[in-house]
Order: structure tokens, then sequence, then C-alpha cells
């Protein structure tokens, strides 16, 4: 497969399960939170095209995208939701705590990041090459602790790519009214070398990658990727508080369905078929299967 | 009748329009949201702060420094951790200034588990709380209460935790809170703010919405310090609070049809500083004690209470009281297996209750 190919079959499939997960928790069969990547798919596509088996990634309660771009899990982040056995924590954590093999997510914004300056200090001392990636929105600039990762990042020289999803609200509040100055003056003001992009497109993200991560693996200094994207679902799951005209707008920058006029229509909708295949064998296996806690006493 | 989430409301309507409250906030508290919970919806004083615990904390420190009384929120008890420090120090200024300082300010944070929240919303923080002296800290079961105890801690001169349980927020009370209308789809007519007819309207329905607060509201409180009882027994007496007074009721019916054992239940309202009257008067009236919370179990507030009891009452009990908790676990799993496996339910408190009932005195 082509990366063209490669990049719709995963952003396909991101919109198609986190569509799913809204349906099911309005109708009820899903329970606790979650939160859709919905509009913001790109980012975790062309960002984790450039990881390799030992690099690490540390994710936010915005996590699904990330982690299916990363490990294409379907199955086991589906069970996570719905509490099973066969989940990626075997339906302890759910939607916002994810834990596997070098991928890391909690709902706890802020203390990923440090946790990710800790993480890399291990690989530089393992002398591994692995590059870690921590994923943040732009609400959770507000909490201090994002700059102290970045203090310590940048003084120790670590692998850490610090990735700014910026969708302009963190919940119901608009970042106008949360930040004060210039994203990327903060990174910078650590002297992290800091790119920004204003794109849903794929290919330009993982372009706009590209030196990070050649940055990353050759001289192991921290750098940062803000990313000014939009989220077109709801904050969590039916409470959306945005001006309705505003998201219809953005709807135009729908970066899945921008990214499959790439394709011929014949190749695209072979792709949709066979990620929705996919997705509907795996719900109806895991809906034939004990729930979890059956097992435990 | 009122929910916590409108008895909170109304209070703080009470407070900004009373009592000098010029500052309720905290992140997504004020327009569009007013809070997660609706529990600060159409406030005039509502205002969102950036995602930042400390901030918040550290601010409410400021202004009730400065003499204001503010009122802060953590969205979810779970992200309160982060601000310790600043609470060790909110609770320790009027004493180190010698008491030239006091610290009119309020906390608000929603707790406990009951929601299939998972992990990160679900924790409890009332032993955490209580490890931190200078605070007072309250915990409502009813919407009564919930107003009550929020009217006196926009009074008190030092700081006030203030915690609901998240279980509890949208269930209706029994009680006409003195100033609320009798009809309760008039009271939702008021002051909550309608859902546009499509989620995405919400915005336009909301920006011409304003709420109608009922005319007749109080200054109606709730002493903090003082526990009720929820359910008068003879023969046992369960020291609880929040969500667990509702669920040692239904233990308590259980118990009278099944063993004719009559219990009696005493809902704290305050954890600090707790009623130590009204639990010891009961505790010595029946003689047997079960005290019964969702926190974990090491070193949980109950803890506190089982020993103070075994102190004070030790002569007069007829059986070993015993302390019922969550799991020893570090957070509530997401399937609701997991979730009654670590916060105790209705038959691990009939279960403890049959235990100290056939316990040989
Ligand atoms: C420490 C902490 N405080 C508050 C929350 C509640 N919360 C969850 S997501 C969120 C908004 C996050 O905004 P942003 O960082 O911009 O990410 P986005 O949701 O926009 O992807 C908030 C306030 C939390 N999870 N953790
Ligand atoms: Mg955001």
């Amino acid at each position: 497969m082509d990366r063209t190919e490669t990049f719709y079959r995963k952003l396909s499939l991101i919109r198609r399960f986190e569509t799913h997960l809204l349906e099911q928790f309005s109708w009820g069969k899903l329970s606790g939170t979650t939160h859709t990547c919905i509009g913001q798919e790109a980012n975790a596509v062309g960002l984790t095209a450039h990881m390799t088996g030992d690099d690490v990634v540390f994710s936010n309660h915005r996590c699904h995208g990330h982690y299916l771009a990363l490990t294409d899990d379907v199955a086991g982040l589906l069970a996570e939701l719905m509490g099973r056995e066969q989940g990626v924590c075997h339906g302890w954590g759910g939607s916002q705590h994810l834990h596997r093999d070098g991928f890391y997510s909690n709902g706890i914004q802020g203390g990923i990041v440090a946790n990710a300056v800790g993480a890399a200090l291990a690989e530089k001392t393992k002398n591994s090459g692995a590059v870690t990636t921590v994923f943040l929105g732009d609400g959770t600039l507000g909490e201090g602790i994002v700059y102290e990762a970045m203090n310590l990042a940048a003084l120790w020289a670590l692998p850490v790519l610090f990735v700014i999803e910026h969708n302009g609200y963190a919940q119901s509040t608009p970042t106008a009214m949360q930040l004060a100055g210039e994203v990327a003056a903060r990174p910078r003001a650590f002297g992290i070398e800091t790119h920004c992009l204003a794109s849903n497109d794929t290919d330009a993200v993982y372009a706009a990658a590209t030196p990070l991560f050649d940055g990353l693996r050759s001289d192991g200094k921290p750098r940062c990727f803000v990313s000014f994207t939009y989220r077109l679902g709801p904050h969590s799951k039916g409470d959306d508080t945005r001006d309705p005209a505003e998201i219809e707008a953005k709807r135009a920058d729908d970066p899945v369905l921008s990214y499959r006029r790439k394709l011929p229509e014949d190749v695209a909708t072979r792709i949709d078929a066979a990620n929705q295949q996919r997705l509907v064998e795996i719900v109806a296996r895991l809906e034939q299967s004990a729930p979890a806690g059956s097992q435990h006493p | 009748m009122a929910t916590m989430a409108q008895a909170v409301r109304m209070a703080l309507h009470y407070g900004e329009t009373h009592l000098g409250v010029t500052d309720v906030f905290g992140e997504d508290v004020g327009p569009p949201l007013g809070g997660v919970f609706t529990a600060t919806q159409g406030l005039k004083t509502a205002w969102n702060s950036p995602l930042d615990e400390r901030g918040i904390i550290g601010t409410a420190i400021g202004l009730a420094l400065a003499g204001q009384r503010p009122v802060a929120e953590i969205q979810f008890g779970d992200y309160i951790f982060n601000t310790i420090d600043l609470l060790k120090l909110a609770g320790n200024t009027c004493w180190s200034s010698m008491g030239q300082y006091n610290l009119p300010m309020v906390v608000t944070t929603i707790v406990g588990a009951g929601i299939h929240g998972s992990i990160y919303h679900s924790h409890s923080f009332e032993s955490m709380a209580a490890h931190i002296p200078g605070w007072k800290i309250v915990l409502p079961s009813r919407p009564i209460d919930a107003y009550g105890l929020m009217i006196s801690a926009l009074k008190d001169n030092n700081p006030t935790l203030y915690m609901y349980p998240k279980a509890l927020i949208r269930v209706k009370g029994k009680d006409l809170i003195p100033g609320e209308p009798a009809d309760e789809r008039e009271l939702k007519k008021m002051i909550d703010a309608p859902p546009g007819p499509t989620l995405y309207d919400i915005i336009d329905v909301r920006s011409r919405w304003e709420p109608r607060w009922p005319e007749g509201l109080t200054d109606y409180q709730v002493p903090i310090g003082k526990a009720r009882i929820h359910r008068e027994g003879a023969d046992i007496s369960v020291i609880t609070y929040a969500r667990h007074v509702f669920m040692a009721e239904k233990a308590a019916e259980i118990l009278k049809a099944e063993n004719g054992i009559d219990v009696e239940i005493i809902d704290l309202r305050t954890l600090y500083p707790w009623d130590r009257e009204t639990v010891f008067n009961s505790v010595r009236k029946t003689g047997r004690c079960l005290v019964l919370n969702e926190d974990t179990p090491v070193c949980n507030f109950g803890e506190h209470i089982f020993r103070t009891i075994v102190d004070e009452c030790f002569y007069e009990l007829t059986a070993k009281p015993r302390v019922l908790a969550g799991a020893d676990v570090p957070g509530v799993g997401l399937h609701p297996a997991y979730e009654e496996a670590s916060i105790p339910q209705v038959n691990d408190i009939v279960r403890e209750l049959r235990g100290i009932c056939g316990e040989a005195p």
C-alpha cells in the first residue's frame, strides 16, 4: 500500500471508530467518559507515521486517535471502553487510561508532560535512540508543570517532542480566555526549536514533522510542534456549546473527507468498506464476549 | 424539589446578592456551560478560569487575603491533588498570622464514585482533606443541606472545603428549601438554562437566557459542625455521609425486615469539625457502630472517628465497632463490576451490620 492509502486507511478507521463510540454512548451502551478526536485525526496519523518500535508516546484524554494510529489495536481499545477483559487495560482504565507497549495516556492534564521528560531521560540513559512524544491540548498550557517539564527537557537535552494540539478550546472555554501571548513563544523561551502548522492535511503534518524527528534523532534535543486544528465533535459527548455556524464553517476543512479526495474514488470506497467491515466484526465479537468483572470475584 | 445542583446554584446566587460574593470561578464555571454539573449556571459573578488548578486556588487565597469572599471550583475532586501545597497554606494562614489574617474562601469540588467515571472521575478526597488542618470540611447528602451548608460556608471567615457527591448531584430532595417554589417544574423553568432545540444551538439560546431567581430565598443555614440523624434506631449506629447515607438506609430496611434489627443512621454533613456529641450520643444509646464511607481504607477519615469512638465510648460498647470503607486500590475501574467491588454496596453494609449485631456482648 502506498503512503496515501495507508494514511487514508488510518484516518477513516479512526473516524469510523469514534463515530461509532458517540453513537454507542448516545444509546447508553457505553458508560464512563470519552473524548473523540473527530476533526483532529491528521495529527495522529501524520505524527505517528514517524515513530518506530522503541519510540514512546504520552497522550492525554483525547488519545484514541493517537493510540489507533500507532497500534491499530481497534479491538483492544473498544474492549477497554466497554470495560471488557480483552481491553488494553482489562477494562479498568477506560477511554483515557491506555497503557501498552510504550504508549501511556491519562486524564490528568499537565502531569503527563513531565512524565514524558522522565521517560525520555530513561531512553537517553539507555542510549536507545527512542523519541518520546507527548500530546497536549492548548488549554493544558494553563498548567504550570508544562513549563517545568519544558525547562527540564531543554536543560537536560532530552529527545522529547512536545505536540500542542491547538483546537481553540478547552472544554467550553475559548483559548482567548485562557492564554496570554504567543503559544510558540513559550517553548521557544526555553530554547526549544518549535514549528507551527495550521493544516489538517495529514501529508502536511507528516512533512512538517520530518525535520523535527530527524533533528530529535540526530542531536537528541527537544522539539515542539504546534498544530492549529479544530475539533468537529463535542468536547466529550453531547456537551458542545460552540457557535454552530463556526463548526459548520470548519467542516469544509475536515481532515478525513479532504484526504479522501486524494485517492481515486474506487480505492477510497474499498478502504472505507474494509474498515467498516473490520469494525462491524470486532463489535459483533465483543458483544458476544463476557463483560469484565464476571471473571473477577 | 430542587436537585443538589440547583440548591448549590441558589445558595451561590444568594451569596452573590446578599453575602458579598464577588467571584465564583474555575474551569468552565461561567457561561456558556455554567459548570460541568450546572451548579454555577446563570450566576452573575461566575467566570471561567484557565485550566490551572493551582492558579485557581492561589488566586482565591489572594482574593480572600484582600478581604473578598471568593468561591473557587475544582472541576472534579480528582484534579485537586496538585493544589495541596496551596491548600496547606490556606489552612494555616489564620493560625500563622496569629489571627491577623482571615481567609474567607470556599473551595467547591465534586467527589466520589457512582457515575462509572473510572479512574479520574471517581476519587474521594475527604481523608486527604482531613489531613490539612485549618479547613472546615463539609459534604452534604441532601439538597437542603447543600443549600444551608453553602450559606454557612460563605459566611465563614476562614476556608471551607465544600465537597458534594457526584452520585447525588442530580437527585431531587425531599424538603423544600426556604424560598424555593413548591412546583419543581416551575423551578426548572426559572433557573435551568434551556437546552437548545439541538445541542449545537445551546449557545444561541443561552445567550438570550437569563435565570429568574426565586424571590424568597433566605439565609437558611445548616451550621458547620452539626450532624443529623437520618434514621432513628435502637440497635446499631451507622456513622456516614454523602451517598452512603442512602445506601445505609437501604441496608437498614433490609435488616429491619429480615432480622428485626433497628439501625440508626447519622449523616455527618460536616467532616471537620465533626459532631462528636451527636455521634457519641447515638453510639452510647445503641452500643454498636459501623463507620461507613467510600474512600480508600488506609488512613481513612472513618478510622479517626472509629478511634475517637473507642476512646470516648469504649465502656458503653457492646460489640467491636467496625469501619467499612472502599477497597485498597489506587482508583476505581471503569466497568460497573469493578466500581461495585471497590465501593461499599448495600449488601456489604448489610453483611457488616449483621456481623456486628451477631457478636456476643
Ligand atoms: C488536571 C486536570 N484538570 C482538569 C481536567 C478536566 N478537563 C479534561 S479535558 C479539559 C480541557 C482540555 O483542553 P485542552 O488541553 O485544550 O484539550 P482539548 O480537550 O481541547 O483537546 C479539562 C478542563 C483534567 N482532565 N485534568
Ligand atoms: Mg483545546
